[in-house]
């Protein structure tokens, strides 16, 4: 064949391939999808949508925002506006977007063939729990359905399930069921509820025991109040507690009393009250003379607070025009818990608070949670084979109870287990069937926030899995045709009164309005409690052991969400594994905070005991020990056989030496500033003169139009990680694991750093990337990988990094994160969890540094927005996530180029500082502290 | 002792015999090797392998097989790095600058720290490579043009470490070359076959001539002169990859001097953990005496001190600073977690070098040779304590950590390890250790 030839037949052949290839078949041209949905108006290919929803990690039912690119939620914000958590989200309800993505979801139902679990199709699945339905009502059985907290339209079609199908609705289960607060509520208003806190309208707060800051009722919406009523002035904020927590040192004064005494104190302020005629409310003669007196001299002795203190605290919270007391969280889960509820209410009623202050109208709606008399009942029937199908919904109690039930025990005594749940657990492995939930950002529902407010939710994204909602199981399991979403909608408009259903879901929540009516206290239920009862009890002699609620588990629920672990806790800085906070005077052994090493104890209460690590909770009282509560061994937990409160005190609790130590991944390499003059205390200036800050052999930096930059109000801070998690989930941080946070290698971008002051308070400093105007880090990147741009960012080319970590030791502040592993080839973004990442950040492959630049995506697209209107950025037009996350707006970001801008006229105030300004780094970031504020004043 | 090359009075004729005789007893090592010297380089070989097999491991699972985190960034790889510079460092001292001073000792260990400078710099000069992140992408150090635009930062000591080297690397291989070239003109007379062919390519067409000479040594001296400056640049430019940071324990001011003291000190213990072997084992008892040993061992005693001194200065600049972080710092290395790397190191840099005070340590040529090792393993501290503790604890508690290397890390050292001696293993075999047409030199002298 001649060249020509062969080239004539190349050019042939190939022409004709192509030519073919550009047919078209019939069937492949239906399989384009729409790339702009009609019925979906805001959305543009590649660009954010907004949909508001509801954060369903805990039942406070917070209004949220999601952030939805490309149809999957990237991102779970508080919903601007919302009544309850007006913009802001905690940190579980930040890290519940990983519940959705979560590999381990589970994703099919399932039940129990011949011991053994198999997949189902939901029919089947259905068809099962119906004839053991049947089949238990015919054998005389009866079924029940036990759910966690239910509250909205969901708890009315439970109700009709269970009339139409003859099971029984219990109580709803919460471990954290406040049942002596609420009945102590009941005894003297009537009303089997716990009342909204009014904190932002109160000017003097006295908490006692309620960890408001960490898991009380709705920490955000408490914090929010609290920073709501500081910025108002005249705002005194007291708290009790007999251990240490977070809320304890973001109080204005923490007061430690003994373990037990709370009662005596509550009894000491009601008697200096009545028996001074204050307060709006007087005591009835019989119920004033019937009550206990109690003299300073003996409250200070019960309570273990000084008569200082005392008088001057019941004079402040006598003199107070708007007072506040609530009590709660380690003061009413105690032996003689209710009289300390009940104590709290007198004083609340005789100090005027009630309709006031507290605010039933807005209550919490938790009259239809039980307490565990209803669990220790339902053993009693399970034991008695009285049980048919037992239905669980949404909740654990096999992991909260007290192990003396042996409810798992019992629990295998029912004719058939359904558990609904989106987990396995300990409740799933005894279960015969498994009904996978959808998650919430998947479901139709609603939330009843409080007994004035209901959220609702539609769903924001199509299901991951072959996962129902509940309301859609409970609408099956009737037989019913039509779904759960179109049930709710007609619902909503014949219960809510709504008209139009999408202003509603648009709106996000429903202003339901409640009246509680007029409330007065039942002065002969409260004289023949003060007459039948003890009031106040001995404190506690020896060791006590608290098992508090974790600001990170809650009652252990969040640790299905790897994220909530990765997180450290705020007071402890642990992330992994289990411990137990113990006083310095325990004597427990050497804490090596930079090796990691801590001592290994025996803890003994209750005839059980654990070994774990020990952490030395600098302030922590004597004898007095605490752990979080899903970190607990069971067996020490008790009942208060009246009320059914979950008693969390462990009496009579040792805590040993081993002389063994253990390697803990606490992350903090100290614990207290070690005289660095971090946050500079007052007379820390000596140094002030002596060096010329600021002085560089480089030419001075202009910036024109823009140079970012941040505030951070310390004292508003509340230490809560809200802005860690968003920090997160925003930034495709992954998470590492527990190895290598022992190996000191977590890749967190902002953190909160505890330091424990000498004088029994402490500072939560929070420390990211303080993006310096000289930054030691740009000057030694050998490749220009971090460079200072134009607009004052210390910005990172992840792309230019060749992984010399010059950066990250030359950085004093050590905020840079070093890629290690390659986290996707390691496991952090197993599927699904890849939709979570956020398409606007870049996932850092193996051997490149990373670290926080002020969400540059989000100010890459804020410019965007304002080049598109030919203007400048507005200022707080552009939100980064941690600012976003904060419940008590103590982060403030923009321009610093901008005089009238917020952030500058907060970087101008005299109580100001920065860290470590005498390197002359000439940060971005301007702090502010209460101690500086007391200095200048 | 009978005779030594120092020794003039010989007539003419005993010159020309004792002539011969240095060049048969010293090509003489350039021979078929036994199986003791293929021991020797299995072994060095082994534990290259080693080393590759872990830097590979590494490179394909990232540097997280390494022990390095937050706070401590570099590691063992950048002690290593520094440990092999120090090492190359009294090769060019031995050979430009004393030879500048006409110190006469210096050719009987010229050649060998040479060889042993060139060597431990290719160690070197792989551990930057080693200790990257993304390794695949070395040459973005490198400036070169492109299309981007995009150029290396010269502000960077990193990059100041870059060009250091490479000419370090440069000077130190030339300058070894051209003193190398008449001996390789020996080596082509004595030889035959292949072997003579390959050494009379390497000798350039050496003849010898009264001209060539000439030429020859003006080179030679012009790149003394030229190699001097670098011998106190090298290292102060690897001393202000720490002491330009903003890190207390590495900004100080006296790192350049304390640098290069220190490398001179760690390179005489390794000239001397060389040569003992050597002299033993090529029986150049004759040529090398104890005499130069001592010598050597008195530089020894002279930078030991000076290093000495300088860990005194640091502990005093740190308390007279008032600076509380510096003060933490020192406080930290001498009691803290690394306490017993801080002691080590003390132990071996300055306690053990004061034996030297004793003149009969210093002429045991046994006891010089146990001495080197721990000094060389001093110095490898001496650098551990200052990169590692300074990280450990700088300046935000919350970040503070304790490093630990990993397997890894000290598979690729023992690799480090392995490299260099491969390298001088195939040198002894290969070329004469020592300077065979300076010595001659001497003897006509």
């Amino acid at each position: 064949m001649k060249r020509r030839d062969f080239l004539k037949f190349v050019g042939m052949a190939s022409s004709a391939s192509i030519l073919a290839s550009c047919g078209v078949e019939k069937s492949s041209e239906k399989i384009i999808p729409y790339l702009v949905p009609p019925d979906v108006e805001d959305y543009i290919p590649g660009e954010a949508m907004y949909r508001n929803t509801v954060c369903t990690e805990c039942s406070a039912g917070c209004g949220a925002t999601a952030k939805i690119i490309e149809w999957n939620p990237i991102k779970l914000d508080g919903q601007a506006g919302h009544p309850l958590n007006d913009g802001a989200l905690c940190m579980r309800g930040q890290a519940s977007l990983v519940r959705l993505y979560h590999p381990n979801r589970l994703s099919n139902p399932r039940i129990r063939k011949g011991g053994a679990l198999e997949d189902v199709s939901w029919d089947e699945a259905i068809k099962f729990v119906r004839d053991g339905l049947s089949k238990a009502n015919s054998s005389g059985k009866k079924s029940v359905y036990l759910a966690g907290q239910t509250t909205g339209s969901l708890s009315t079609l439970l109700d009709s399930f269970a009339s139409q199908s003859g099971v029984e609705r219990l109580p709803a289960y919460e471990a954290f069921s406040h049942a002596n607060l609420r009945r102590a509520n009941s005894i003297l208003f009537n009303i089997n509820d716990i009342p909204g806190y009014k904190i932002d309208e109160s000017d003097y707060l006295l908490s006692v025991g309620a960890d408001l800051i960490e898991t009380f009722l709705n920490p955000v919406s408490n914090s929010q109040q609290i920073y709501k009523a500081r910025k108002g002035g005249h705002f005194t904020w007291v708290h009790v507690e007999p251990a240490i927590s977070l809320t304890g040192y973001k109080a204005d004064e923490r007061k430690t009393v003994k373990p037990g005494g709370e009662s005596s104190l509550l009894l000491f302020l009601l008697n200096y009250m009545v028996s001074n005629g204050l307060g709006k409310n007087a005591l009835s003669s019989n119920l004033r003379d019937g009550l206990p007196s109690i003299s300073m001299g003996q409250a200070a002795s019960a309570t273990g607070l000084s008569e200082d203190d005392l008088n001057h605290m019941a004079q402040a919270f006598a003199q107070a025009k708007h007072p506040l007391l609530i009590v709660g969280g380690s003061a009413t889960s105690q032996d003689g818990g209710l009289s300390t509820a009940v104590l709290a209410g007198m004083i609340q009623w005789v100090s005027g608070m009630i309709g006031t202050t507290v605010d039933f109208n807005n209550a919490e709606g938790m009259n239809n949670v039980g307490s565990l008399l209803d669990i220790k009942n339902l053993a009693d029937r399970l034991n008695g084979n009285q049980i048919g199908v037992a239905f669980i919904a949404r909740t654990n109690p096999l992991a909260t109870v007290p192990a003396s039930m042996k409810l798992a025990e019992s629990l295998g005594n029912a004719a058939m287990r359904v558990v609904m749940t989106d987990f396995d657990s300990e409740l799933t492995e005894m279960a015969d069937v498994i009904l996978p939930l959808s998650n919430g950002m998947e479901s139709w529902g609603d939330v009843a926030a409080s007994t004035a407010v209901t959220s609702v939710m539609k769903p924001v994204v199509s299901k991951l899995y072959d996962t129902l909602s509940e309301g859609d199981i409970l609408m099956k399991l009737m037989g019913q045709a039509e779904d759960y979403g179109t049930w709710l909608q007609s619902q909503w408009k014949d219960v809510l009164g709504v008209s139009d259903v999408d202003a509603l879901i648009k709106k996000g929540y429903a202003d339901t309005g409640y009246s509680a009516g007029n409330i007065t206290m039942n002065a002969n239920a409260a004289q023949s409690f003060v007459s039948g009862n003890k009031l106040t009890g001995a404190a506690a002699a020896g060791g006590v052991l608290y098992a508090v609620p974790s600001i990170r588990a809650f009652d252990g629920r969040s640790t299905d969400i790897p994220l909530t672990t990765e997180i450290p806790d705020p007071l402890s800085t642990v992330s992994y594994g289990n411990y137990v906070s113990v006083s310095e005077a325990a004597n427990v052994g050497e804490v090596n905070p930079i090796l990691k090493d801590y001592p290994v104890v025996s803890v003994e209460g209750k005839g059980a005991s654990m070994e774990l690590p020990a952490f030395v909770q600098p302030h922590m009282p004597e004898n007095v020990a605490t752990i979080q509560f899903h970190q607990l061994d069971k067996s020490m937990l008790t009942m208060d056989s009246n009320t059914g409160e979950l008693i969390t005190r462990v009496d009579g609790a040792s805590v040993n030496a081993t002389g063994r130590t253990t390697k803990l991944s606490a992350l903090a390499g100290g614990f207290d500033q070690q005289h660095r003059q971090l946050i500079p205390k007052p007379g820390d200036h000596h140094h002030e003169g002596e060096f010329e800050i600021g002085q560089t052999l480089y030419p001075e930096i202009k910036y024109e139009t823009y140079r970012w930059g941040m505030h951070i109000d310390l004292e508003s801070c509340t230490g809560c990680e809200a802005c860690v998690a968003a920090c997160y989930i925003e930034n495709n941080i992954p998470v590492t694991g527990e190895d290598q946070h022992l190996m000191g290698r977590e890749m967190s971008w902002i953190r909160i750093q505890p330091y424990y002051n000498e004088d029994g308070t402490m500072d939560s400093l929070v420390m990211m990337c303080q993006q310096c105007g000289t930054a030691p880090c740009e000057n030694v990147c050998p490749v220009y990988a971090t460079y200072h741009n134009d607009e004052g960012l210390n910005v990172m080319v992840y792309n230019r990094c060749v992984g010399t970590r010059y950066c990250h030791n030359n950085c004093p502040y050590k905020v840079r994160r070093f890629n290690y592993f390659d986290w996707t080839d390691e496991g952090a973004w197993a599927e699904p969890m890849t939709r979570m990442l956020n398409p606007d950040v870049y996932v850092r492959p193996k051997g490149v540094m990373e670290k926080c630049t002020f969400c540059l995506h989000r100010i890459r697209s804020g410019k965007d927005f304002a080049k598109d209107e030919n203007r400048d950025v507005r200022d707080g037009e552009i939100q980064v996530a941690c600012q976003q996350a904060c419940p008590t707006n103590a982060i403030t970001f923009g321009n610093l180029k901008d005089k009238n801008s917020e952030v500058y006229k907060k970087s101008q105030m005299d109580k100001n500082f920065k860290v470590l300004e005498l390197l002359g780094t000439n940060p971005a970031i301007t702090y502010s502290t209460k101690a500086n504020k007391e200095e200048h004043a | 002792m009978s005779s030594d090359a120092h020794a003039n009075a010989r007539t003419p004729e005993e010159v020309v015999q004792y002539k011969d005789k240095m060049e048969r007893d010293i090509y003489a090592a350039i021979s078929k090797p036994n199986w003791k010297f293929w021991a020797a380089l299995a072994l060095a070989v082994t534990c290259v392998g080693i080393g590759a097999v872990s830097w590979a491991t590494q490179i394909i699972r990232g540097l997280g097989v390494t022990g390095l985190m937050n706070p401590v960034g570099w590691g063992v790889y950048i002690t290593d790095f520094v440990f092999w510079v120090g090492i190359a460092h009294s090769g060019t001292l031995i050979s430009a600058i004393l030879y500048l001073f006409r110190a006469k000792f210096r050719s009987r260990f010229n050649r060998a720290a040479e060889a042993m400078t060139i060597f431990a710099v290719l160690t070197a000069g792989l551990f930057p490579l080693i200790h990257l992140g993304r390794v695949w992408l070395f040459y973005w150090l490198l400036p070169y043009p492109n299309q981007r635009y995009l150029w290396v930062n010269f502000r960077s000591p990193l990059v100041w470490d870059v060009f250091a080297v490479s000419t370090y690397l440069t000077v130190s291989a030339v300058f070894w070359y051209v003193g190398l070239i008449p001996d390789l003109a020996i080596a082509r007379r004595i030889k035959s076959g292949i072997q003579k062919k390959i050494y009379g390519i390497a000798s350039l067409g050496w003849t010898g001539t009264f001209k060539e000479w000439q030429h020859y040594n003006q080179l030679y001296k012009f790149l003394a002169a030229l190699a001097t400056p670098l011998v106190l640049s090298v290292h102060s430019v690897v001393s202000w990859d720490f002491a330009m940071a903003v890190v207390y324990g590495w900004h100080t001011t006296i790192f350049a001097p304390y640098f290069v003291a220190g490398a001179i000190f760690s390179g005489c213990a390794m000239v001397i953990t060389l040569m003992v072997p050597i002299r033993n084992i090529f029986s150049l008892e004759e040529y090398i005496t104890i005499d130069d040993f001592e010598k050597l061992a008195k530089l020894l005693m002279f930078t030991g001190l000076v290093v000495s001194y300088a860990y005194m200065i640091e502990l005093a600049l740190a308390y007279y600073s008032g600076n509380v972080y510096e003060q933490q710092q020192f406080e930290y290395r001498l009691f803290g977690d690394y306490a017993w790397a801080y002691w080590t190191m003390i132990l071996c840099n300055v306690i053990s070098p004061l034996t030297l005070f004793y003149r009969p340590a210093r002429r045991s040529l046994m006891f010089l040779w146990i001495l080197s090792i721990p000094i060389n393993i001093g110095m490898w501290f001496e650098r551990f304590n200052i990169i590692v503790i300074s990280l450990a604890k700088d300046f935000d508690p919350y970040a503070f950590g304790y490093y630990t290397p990993s397997i890894v890390e000290w598979g690729i050292t023992i690799g480090s390890f392995g490299w260099f001696f491969m390298y001088f293993l195939i040198f002894t075999k290969t070329l004469p250790v020592l300077s065979v047409t300076e010595l001659k030199e001497e003897v006509e002298h």
